[in-house]
């Protein structure tokens, strides 16, 4: 019997407390201001929205021959329509997703691309303007935020998983893709209680085909996720864990049976959520004196059996866990000492402006021993993102690491892009080889793809944008031979912007 | 150009109205409905001393009407002179619940008259609130019942 009085309390307590809203200290860009950057530094095209919403085009080759046994789909995710309406986003993570294929068949590359048609842009489509608030910045006059899809951009990261083709953004559900069409089919629902909820953008798969996820709920109270998502692409188990303070937890590593995650003490302020006119991660506050807190997960019961304290430091990506057989676990992270990087340098280029002084993260090793004893060293010298493995290890000890790398800003002048070289690393021994991109080529995350039955057998697939010739790319490593360069370069006839993450899926 | 609304014209809510020909009509516009599965239910509050909204003693008259993507409106006839405030909901499966996942977010579309929200909670009566005369003939107001619900 309902009354519609609304009287779940409890259901209502939700309504406005999606990821937050900002108009205040940090501003839009201007299409303006962009464009003026733009004519001083032809690099910034890396961050120019493009010029058609779809965009299909077979990859001319520039050089070498493509592997005739590579074959299926490199599917790439990443922020993409930054300007709409007038309007552009005040930082790199705001835009609108666009979901992009490249397929090899064999013998060439074909691409395909589209600015993803979430319920957030058909909302502004039919406004007429921008009107939800994004990441990193909130829009004018901005409309209610009932739920955190609302804001969905679906513009980090894609999974092909049991089936099916999902676009992942971090704060909200997997937005489910026609992997024909690239069409939106809707959001996933993994089981009804848990409709609209946090499903990461870094989901690890193991060798038996287990998906494993997290996601961070804020409000209304903060809460970290865990999803187990079985082969055939349906739950198999979930639980949660309030923490608080909390904030973005963007990445997590598996072990054979455990799950950690590694949480920045960089933490959503409820008051500044709630004014209503902070972006989400404007709402963030660095309190190093909480340091980076690591919470360690049984797989089977998805329960906390462990905590460890680590220094302070700010991250997005690890590259890999495993576990000794005393119990004590292993994983790399890419980490900075603190969050000035994301708030400052990836809002730059948005303005027009090509400077990345901050400190950047470097390559890290963490150990989480039973006793509770928590040890990180450096292990490898410069600027250090996007790691991949061969995703045979995920889980088990890893001796490889794919990175994008840098010196560092202090070697290599505020003028430099951060990431300049795709390179080859071992986490005990550093930098293995590497090979640097030449300067009007800026490389996003290389994904490795298995060949021969070894650890770190098999080709790197990396998207670049070539900012002399204006047109996007594709070049194919062999992933134990960086050093000689690509075996193949293709480019298409359009430049893309610099994304963010992606998947292979073979066939 | 939006079609034609749908409109249905419901029975009294019920209420407090005993006056008959002294009351006013409220029609109540539902839009942004994401799907004609289950149907649009409204009611129609008023303030209440403890200052409970929306709640079981704050609902003076409800009603319901199947759902559709194309404006939904319901029609609420005799209402007496005074402050009102509507809340609407999809009950997409028809449950009859405003359903919600396991932290308390709902899961169904949901809106309040004058677009009123709050923050971690429904929005205070005033924000909603609005004023019915005393023969004030028909008034009609638009409720969004706006929602992104997971589809799959």
């Amino acid at each position: 019997m309902n009354h519609f009085g609304l009287s779940r309390r409890n259901a209502l307590r939700f309504l406005a407390s999606a990821p937050l809203l900002s108009a205040g200290a940090l501003r839009a860009g201007t299409a303006e201001e962009f464009a003026a950057g733009l004519a001083r530094d032809r690099r910034l095209l890396a961050f120019a929205t493009p010029r058609a919403r779809e965009v299909a085009a077979p990859l001319r080759t520039v050089a070498g021959r493509l592997p005739a046994e590579l074959t299926g789909t490199l599917w790439r995710n990443g922020p993409a329509e930054h300007d709409r309406f007038g309007h552009r986003y005040g930082h790199w993570f705001d835009g609108d997703g666009m979901l992009q294929a490249f397929t090899f068949d064999g013998t060439g590359v074909t691409h395909r691309g589209r600015i993803l048609d979430t319920p957030k842009r058909r909302r502004e489509t039919q406004a007429g303007r921008r009107v939800l608030p994004a990441f990193g910045t909130v829009p004018p006059d901005p409309d209610a935020i009932r739920r955190p899809d609302d804001m969905n951009a679906a513009n980090t990261s894609a999974l092909a998983h049991g089936e099916r083709l999902l676009a992942l953004w971090e704060g909200g559900s997997a937005l489910e893709v026609d992997p024909e069409t690239l069409a939106t089919r809707g959001f996933v629902r993994w089981r009804d209680d848990l409709a609209g909820l946090p499903f990461g953008a870094h989901p690890k798969r193991e060798r038996d085909g287990t998906v494993w996820n997290i996601g961070v709920v804020i409000n209304p109270r903060p809460m970290l996720l865990l999803y187990r998502i079985g082969p055939a692409g349906t739950l198999d188990g979930f639980g949660h864990l309030p923490v608080d303070p909390l904030g973005m937890v963007h990445d997590f590593v598996v072990t054979e049976r455990r799950l950690v995650a590694l949480l920045p003490p960089f933490v959503v302020e409820p008051e500044r959520f709630a004014s209503g006119h902070t972006s989400f991660l404007d709402a963030h506050a660095w309190r190093p004196e909480l340091g980076t807190r690591a919470l360690v997960f049984d797989k089977d019961t998805l329960a906390p059996v462990g905590r460890h304290a680590l220094p302070a430091g700010f991250h997005f990506h690890h590259g890999n866990g495993w576990e000794e057989r005393d119990g004590t676990i292993h994983l790399d992270v890419c980490q900075a000492p603190d969050p000035q990087f994301v708030l400052r340098d990836l809002r730059a280029p948005m303005h027009g402006e090509w400077r990345f002084p901050s400190v950047h993260p470097g390559y890290r090793r963490v150990a989480l021993r039973p006793d509770g004893a928590a040890l990180i060293d450096d292990a490898a010298p410069g600027v250090t993102e996007f790691p991949r493995i061969d995703p045979r290890r995920v889980g088990l000890r890893h001796r490889r690491v794919f990175v994008l790398h840098g010196p560092g800003p202090t070697e290599s002048g505020p003028a430099t892009w951060v990431l300049q070289r795709i390179a080859s690393l071992d986490p005990d021994g550093g930098v293995v080889e590497h090979w640097s991109y030449p300067p009007h080529q800026l490389p996003e995350e290389h994904v490795f793809v298995p060949r021969g039955p070894a650890e770190g057998d098999g080709w790197l697939l990396g998207p670049f944008l070539d900012v002399a010739r204006r047109e996007g790319g594709l070049h194919v490593f062999d992933a134990r031979r960086l050093a000689d360069g690509p075996l193949w370069e293709g480019t298409l006839p359009y430049p893309m912007p610099l994304g963010l993450h992606g998947t292979f899926v073979a066939g | 150009m939006f079609p034609r609304p749908l409109t249905w014209i419901l029975s009294t809510g019920v209420l407090l109205c005993t006056a008959a020909g002294h009351g006013a009509d409220l029609e109540v516009e539902l839009r942004g409905i994401h799907s004609s599965e289950g149907q649009a239910l409204v009611a129609i509050h008023r303030r209440t001393q403890g200052g409970d909204f929306p709640s079981d003693a704050s609902v003076v008259a409800n009603a319901s009407a199947p759902a559709a993507t194309e404006a939904v409106v319901v029609v609420f006839r005799g209402l007496p002179p005074g402050e009102y405030a509507v809340a609407a909901f999809h009950d997409a499966n028809g449950d009859g619940e405003l359903n919600a996942n396991f932290v308390g977010m709902p899961t169904e579309g949901y809106g309040f008259s004058n677009d009123a929200r709050g923050f971690m909670g429904p929005p205070p009566f005033h924000d909603a609130a609005f004023s019915l005369g005393a023969d004030a003939g028909t008034t009609r107001l638009v409720v969004n019942v706006a929602g992104a619900e997971p589809a799959r």
